[in-house]
């Protein structure tokens, strides 16, 4: 079996076309330059975050750090509101992606079953909810009206269910064979046995993907702070991050902030860099754990059966 | 029995109304103003300026933030908690009509410190036709920020000298181009003050006594003219070729890695290039201020900045019954001993003051401690703010420099007020900033030659009208027609910097 496999193997790498083989080549090279073109910016980022005040206002910087010093990062890392916003964006992030998976199991799932009635009714009230909002002013209300602005709910509780995400996990519930499902119940399963003990395990790749979709959500949401938070202690690293850039940009005759933050040897640019670069770490570091479930999870309800 | 139960009534009453009293007492001890401010780079509740002023003025103050205007419109429209609001004077012209402001007239009766100390102008402003009150001013002085600024160890070395006319400019950006091969002038202005004035252009809006009307800086003959002098610069090369795609950070490298001698430069940002330049091995590289150039009735057409800048409101939600103790608070502010403190800091430890009472910092201890202290501002205390802002120009010896070398050369021909200066009509809230930008996309595409002047000049001019241009000369000039007070007050280019440094304004 395994010789027959490596021969199937051998005769596909051996059956490309020249013509095809030049498509891989070139292929590759246009995709390497996009992907690297998308790296860029984030490399001159880092080159910025690391290069002196001199270096960056004389423009020397592009792609590697010029008179190489870490002190931009030893100043934004002093910062205590940066030390404040990265909490409350971890713990904002930590609490929506789990609700936000409960929340999207709780409701996919019996979305998913067939003899569920009004099924279709339910579905439309979600989908309706996905293509039309209430709108700024009427949503500030109701936050208002339900205590929510400024506490840390105002960031977790409204983005608790994505809908989109919630049809992805939907269509993969529909997936799973209903024989699995009718066996455990068979042993006595209920309802929810059945959803935590067989579809959940079953469906990891799905959750990792809307999972990490939720975590970047909740981490990159900016607007939400802007909006409803007004006390400094509760305003997530997005928002603070979205200050500095326009703070930087605006400053004004008075204050002479470029000159004041100790910047004898720093830079405005190189700050906002700086916090840019360690703003997307967290992030960043997801990626990897995900990574074996996310080209699975990529074709979540892509195929139905 | 009857007796028994009465002075158990009365014990009872009195226990209550004790209790009642402490507990007021209490509140009143542990009572938070809340104030709401536009975003800042660090949060004020944790400066330590915050301790000091409640130790000294014995009000707990805590401050949340609003992100951008819309926050802002949100938060005022939706009933905010905050017992004061700070809103940029564009927003208060926008929110104040629609009944964001509560009228403190009637309470700032009770506070008279609150009103000697912000200048009149900013009352002027602040006050409707009824006497209505609407908030509490910042009144900026009528400070010149800045003009051309030149390397004065190029024009050292090379002999060139100030221009004072259009002609002289032209030749002195002939001059640098051809002996140093060094770009004359970066910039991205579409109406750089300094040429501007050279013909005759200063605001965007100013009075003409012959049609006893306020008219745009379109109907100036002087605009065509100047317009037609940036193109023929922009040509000869003698500005920046990237004078049209220019952005801060672009300007910034030409000047500090000596690519560019001149551009519009001010006080808080030749510091940066000096140590730029001094680092990079140019150990002489210093600048000086080229001010706005004479027009050809020999006047220079120097603009100031003498208007409201930013008002307090308090919100039209708030009790009646709170807002004595916030304009308490205020008052508290103002007064002079309390708003040195949070400006300067404490003299001898922060600063120290020469026989004219003008501060210098102690740095590095100033910069450390002092730098957001006027953001603790609530408008502006007009006799001692001229004083210690002068810590914050004194901060760098280049920065210091900057500033007196520009002030002191434009007051020797005067400054130009606005007559908009306390501007606000609806017209002006609607369509300014819009035309503004507009004039400014055409004005710099004539410069870079993508559209012709004289073919374009009468379809743009309509266009500018149809956009909102007649209705907002309209407006200017029945505003101008009907508060005489703030006209006045705009053209009266009030400096209290000419008084600090000893020179005269003419």
């Amino acid at each position: 079996m395994a010789q027959a496999v490596k021969t199937k193997k051998t005769s596909i790498t051996y059956g490309l076309s020249t013509g095809e083989k030049a498509f891989g080549i070139v292929n590759f090279v246009i995709l390497a330059i996009l992907g690297l073109l998308m790296l860029f910016p984030f490399v001159n980022l880092i080159a910025k975050s690391l290069s002196s005040n001199t270096a960056i206002t004389t423009g020397q910087v592009t792609f590697w750090p010029v008179d190489f010093q870490t002190g931009t990062y030893r100043f934004v890392l002093k910062q205590g509101q940066f030390w404040n916003s990265f909490r409350i964006s971890i713990v904002v992030t930590l609490c929506g992606t789990f609700g936000a998976l409960i929340m999207s199991c709780i409701t996919a799932y019996p979305l998913s079953k067939k003899w569920l009635w009004g099924r279709k009714f339910f579905a439309l009230i979600f989908v309706f909810t996905m293509l039309f909002s209430g709108g700024m002013v009427p949503s500030y209300i109701l936050m208002r009206a339900l205590n929510f602005v400024n506490t840390i709910w105002v960031l977790i509780i409204p983005a608790l269910l994505g809908v989109y995400n919630m049809i992805l996990l939907k269509n993969f519930f529909e997936e799973i064979p209903e024989a699995v499902e009718e066996s455990a119940q068979l042993d006595g399963a209920g309802s929810l046995r059945t959803l935590f003990s067989i579809v959940l395990p079953m469906s990891l790749p799905a959750l990792a993907t809307i999972g990490l979709f939720y975590a970047v959500g909740f981490w990159d949401n900016y607007m939400t702070g802007l909006l409803y938070i007004t006390t400094p202690s509760l305003r997530p690293l997005q928002t603070y991050l979205y200050q500095l850039v326009t703070e930087a940009t605006n400053i004004s005759a008075e204050t002479m902030t470029a000159e004041d933050m100790e910047l004898a040897s720093l830079n405005t640019e190189a700050i906002r860099a700086a916090t840019i670069m360690l703003a997307c770490v967290p992030i960043m570091c997801v990626y990897p754990f995900l990574q074996k479930y996310f080209v699975k999870g990529m074709r979540v309800g892509s195929v139905k059966g | 029995m009857s007796k028994r139960l009465l002075s158990l009534a009365l014990a009872l009453a009195l226990a209550l109304t004790m209790g009642l009293s402490l507990s007021a007492g209490a509140e009143e001890e542990g009572r938070v103003i809340n104030i709401l401010l536009n975003a800042q780079a660090v949060d004020l509740n944790e400066d330590q300026i915050a301790g000091w002023l409640e130790e000294k003025t014995g009000f707990k103050v805590h401050y949340d933030y609003y992100a951008n205007n819309e926050a802002l419109t949100l938060a005022v429209a939706n009933g905010t908690d905050a017992d004061l609001v700070f809103m940029s004077a564009a927003m208060y012209q926008t929110l104040q009509p629609k009944g964001a402001a509560k009228d403190i007239s009637t309470f700032l009766a009770d506070q008279p410190t609150i009103v000697e100390k912000i200048h009149a102008n900013g009352w002027k402003y602040d006050t409707d036709e009824n006497g209505a009150i609407w908030g509490i001013p910042s009144v900026d002085d009528a400070v010149y920020t800045g003009g051309t600024v030149y390397r004065t160890d190029i024009f050292a070395d090379y002999g060139f000298e100030e221009p004072d006319t259009v002609d002289e400019f032209y030749q002195l950006l002939k001059d640098i181009k051809e002996q140093t091969g060094l770009i004359p002038l970066t910039g991205n202005e579409a109406v750089q003050p300094v040429i501007a004035s050279g013909f005759g252009i200063s605001y965007n809006l100013v009075y003409d006594a012959e049609t006893d009307s306020v008219q745009s800086y379109l109907r100036n003959p002087g605009m065509k003219e100047y317009l037609a002098f940036m193109h023929k610069l922009y040509e000869e090369e003698l500005i920046d070729p990237e004078w049209p795609v220019n952005k801060g950070d672009n300007i910034n490298e030409k000047i500090s890695s000596s690519k560019a001698v001149m551009t519009m430069g001010y006080h808080w940002s030749t510091l940066n290039w000096v140590n730029a330049l001094v680092e990079t091995g140019d150990e002489d590289a210093y600048f000086k201020t080229i001010i706005p150039l004479k027009d050809a009735n020999g006047k220079r057409h120097t603009t100031v900045s003498n208007s409201v800048s930013n008002v307090y409101i308090v919100p039209a939600t708030a009790n009646d019954e709170d807002v004595p103790y916030t304009l308490a608070m205020v008052a508290s502010r103002l007064d002079d001993e309390t708003y040195w403190m949070f400006n300067d800091g404490i003299e001898g430890t922060h600063y120290t003051k020469d026989e004219e009472g003008i501060p210098t910092p102690i740095m590095p201890i100033f910069g450390e401690t002092m730098t957001y202290g006027d953001k603790f501002q609530i408008g502006r205390n007009q006799f001692v703010h001229p004083y210690s802002w002068m810590a914050r120009v004194h901060k760098s010896q280049v920065q210091y420099d900057t500033f007196y070398d520009a002030n002191s050369k434009a007051a020797k021909d005067g400054f130009e007020g606005s007559v908009l200066a306390f501007a606000s009509f609806p017209a002006y809230s609607e369509y300014n900033a819009a035309l503004t930008t507009l004039c400014n996309d055409y004005f710099m595409t004539i410069i870079a030659g993508t559209e012709d002047l004289e073919s374009s000049w009468d379809d743009f001019v309509t266009e500018w009208e149809q956009s909102g241009g007649l209705e907002l000369e309209q407006g200017a000039t029945e505003w101008y027609h009907n508060n005489p007070d703030l006209v006045a007050a705009g053209q009266s280019s009030y400096s209290p910097y000419a008084s600090v440094f000893g020179y005269e304004i003419n």
